[in-house]
């Protein structure tokens, strides 16, 4: 058993603390100042900022695998599913405009609406019935997130109230992902086939046309504001039985929480995340393609937050920008070497850093504080006269569990300890 | 559907359901017994696939010194070229696929028996290297192969014609399962793996080095991966992406059948490898029958979650 404990991953639960320390605030609120950088940085640079625009999309898709993978424990590798909910309902959309454009038609739903070209490819007479009133943008942005939110939420009530977890749920999210890829692939007349549907529409919004700057201030504004939503709610009460059901789900359950609700309200806030993800990734990128669809996109996203962090909104947001990052630039340099970096860096973080960039600065910052911060800092367990236990002030596992009783009764005391009983 | 759709559905699904027993014995293996997760799973078929190629056609040495010359920036040819037949291409596609396996575990796996999930990620990873390598050693081309001239006829019973090749890959499968039936129940090699996958410190302490027998046993689970890509290099083209199209069918397979147990992935190949093949007849599209089979599957597993077969365990999870 001890040998066991020796041998367990280096995971040590990091729990959300009760108080919200000062320089980590001021630290979080710089990082999201500073993704706002590159729209100044690049402002008139054709090639730059929207490939910035793309990585802000990405960023929160990881946000999105983050919640569920990284806060919940479940290894979804089908996000990539609502991510394509998201980014074909938005796709559709833009495209029938630019149709409309062409063929110098109002945007309107109607039967002699313009085709669009892989429509006309394939011989299609007119629009079908279903896709029509998407070219409305805001119904096409209202069902980027309604239809994978509704999506995941069925899903997510069938298999976790049959508590079906772990590489299960991974497995089968992958089959449902691999299932709808063959039949968007293969449904080439509506769905444009492997090609996809290229050469979109601008997005335009309350009669605003969104391009370049414009474009990269409007993801940027909604992924701080999920960020900071995502953050509020992962303080909270409901964010700490989150992480408890990673880190020992039949304690939770036996302290009389239902879980499986829990998770599928994280699995659907994800899911509705990723649609709006896919959406805003679209609208950027101008070209909508069924590799969102694919097994590998998927499992890519994981591997974007394992690399920032796992468990950490910031880590979700950097391994998605470094990441792909790295893929734009090696993609351009060698593009042989890509797969086989992207290939190392999957069993880099897996074996040497599963807490992912973030896990590594927090490692640096205990040693540096055991190193210079010793003669400042009281020890554990030795308060000095007059001076509160300060979160701020205190390393992780040293912190002593709040005192004030809640509802859940010295949860964090049970979910820190790693092993059963 | 006429009777003789009937029978071409049959005919086909003893091949197609044989070709997912054969991967998916590997995975109940690893997967089933050993519990990780090995993503790299169809990459080792594919593996398996381009030994036979090496094998069996004379172009292969050429193309293989070309490309791994251009990658040095040297000019290296060759007009050697080895030509065996398929008999050969199996034996040679199990030992390679082994050592890869072997190395895969030694190297990665090893660490990983605790996580599976971080297991899933590794391999996958794996997979992508072993993939980009074997692109960048034999081209990314389709490569086609060439069945040994008594394997190409059929057996003509009444009106239906049985291709030689289709009974040729069932007696494979059979063969293989024999195979691990008598390691795994018959030999006291198959007694250690018993005996670690039950009670791994016990077993540890009876003076199994379960080290050892982890990773032999994951060789041999990579090797019947080989072997199943060599078959099925014959019956199509081979390409250095065809493991991707047959792992998540392969997972499903062990899902299927029951975790754990090696007799539930045989009904779980055959039930889906049918199913694929029946539906297909109906529906006159392969790529339909294997979304209707994927989502029946998933549909299966949402009602019985322990697969077909499943071996009764009580655990604390």
């Amino acid at each position: 058993m001890t040998k066991d404990a020796a041998n367990a991953p280096n995971l040590t639960p990091v729990l959300p603390s009760s108080r919200v320390s000062v320089p980590r605030l001021i630290l979080v609120f710089l990082f999201l100042a500073a993704l706002f950088i590159p729209g100044q940085y690049y402002a008139n640079n054709k090639y730059w900022l929207p490939l910035y625009s793309k990585y802000m999309a990405l960023a929160l898709f990881a946000l999105s695998v983050d919640l569920v993978w990284g806060y919940t424990g479940l290894l979804s590798l089908g996000q990539g599913l609502y991510f394509g909910l998201g980014a074909y309902a938005v796709g559709y959309s833009l495209k029938l405009q630019q149709a409309a454009r062409v063929a110098d038609k109002p945007l309107l739903a109607a039967p002699d609406m313009a085709l669009p070209d892989f429509m006309d490819y394939c011989r299609l007479p007119e629009v079908p019935v279903w896709i029509r009133p998407l070219i409305d943008i805001r119904l096409a942005l209202t069902l980027a997130i309604l239809l994978p939110l509704l999506i995941s939420t069925l899903f997510g009530l069938v298999t976790f109230r049959l508590r079906i977890k772990g590489v299960f749920f991974a497995l089968i999210t992958q089959a449902l992902v691999l299932a709808v890829y063959t039949l968007v692939v293969n449904q080439q007349p509506y769905t444009g086939g492997v090609v996809g549907m290229t050469y979109l529409a601008k997005l335009e919004l309350f009669g605003h046309k969104f391009v370049m700057t414009d474009m990269y201030y409007l993801i940027t504004t909604i992924l701080v504001i999920c960020f900071l939503g995502c953050a509020l709610l992962m303080r909270s009460k409901f964010g700490k039985i989150i992480t408890a059901i990673r880190d020992n789900e039949n304690r939770v359950l036996a302290l009389g929480y239902n879980t499986a609700m829990y998770k599928t309200f994280i699995f659907a806030l994800a899911g509705a995340l990723a649609g709006l993800s896919g959406a805003l990734f679209v609208s950027a990128y101008g070209t909508c393609g069924p590799d969102s669809l694919g097994i590998a996109w998927s499992i890519e996203a994981v591997i974007w937050v394992a690399a920032g962090g796992r468990g950490t909104l910031v880590g979700a947001i950097l391994g998605a920008v470094l990441v792909n990052l790295a893929n734009t630039y090696f993609n351009d340099k060698y593009t042989n070497a890509w797969p086989i970096i992207l290939g190392s860096l999957f069993i880099g973080v897996v074996l040497f850093l599963p807490d992912g960039i973030m896990g590594g600065l927090r490692t640096l910052g205990r040693l540096s504080m055991k190193t210079f911060g010793r003669l400042r800092l009281p020890r554990a367990g030795q308060s000095v006269a007059g001076r509160k236990h300060e979160a701020s002030v205190l390393p992780d596992t040293q912190r002593p569990p709040p005192a004030q009783p809640s509802q859940v009764p010295n949860i964090q005391a049970l979910v820190t300890d790693p092993k059963g009983p | 559907m006429s009777f003789t759709d009937y029978e071409t559905a049959l005919s086909n699904s003893l091949s197609l359901g044989s070709i997912l027993i054969l991967t998916a014995l590997g995975l109940a293996i690893t997967f089933g017994v050993m519990r990780v997760i090995n993503m790299a799973h169809g990459d080792m078929m594919m593996l398996g696939a381009y030994t036979a190629f090496v094998m069996t056609d004379s172009n292969a040495m050429g193309i293989l010194v070309r490309n791994l010359g251009g990658l040095l920036g040297k000019d290296w040819r060759t007009d050697f070229g080895l030509h065996f037949n398929l008999y050969y291409a199996i034996p040679a596609a199990f030992l390679v696929t082994a050592v890869v396996g072997f190395l895969l575990e030694i190297c990665l796996v090893r660490f990983l028996y605790k996580r599976p999930l971080d297991s899933l990620l590794a391999t996958w990873g794996a997979g992508m290297i072993i993939q980009q390598v074997v692109k960048l050693l034999f081209g990314a081309n389709l490569q086609p192969m060439h069945l040994p001239e008594a394997l190409q006829e059929g057996w003509t019973i009444g009106h239906l014609t049985i291709p030689r090749y289709r009974v040729f890959i069932a007696g494979i499968t059979l063969l293989c399962l024999l195979a691990v039936y008598l390691w795994f129940y018959r030999t006291s090699f198959g007694l250690k793996i018993r005996a670690v996958v039950q009670n791994r410190p016990m077993a540890s302490a009876m003076g199994i080095s379960t080290r050892r027998v982890d990773s032999v046993t994951f060789a041999f689970a990579s090797g019947l991966a080989g072997v199943a890509g060599c078959i099925l290099a014959h019956l199509y083209n081979i390409k250095y992406t065809m493991g991707n199209d047959y792992i998540v069918d392969a997972f499903m397979v062990v899902i299927l059948g029951g975790m754990g147990q090696l007799a539930g992935s045989i009904g779980g190949g055959a039930i889906i490898g049918s199913g694929n093949s029946v539906v297909e007849k109906l529906l006159g599209n392969t790529s339909m029958a294997k979304v209707v089979v994927l989502v029946l599957v998933i549909v299966f597993i949402f009602i019985r979650p322990s697969g077909l077969f499943a071996s009764k365990e009580r655990t604390y999870d």
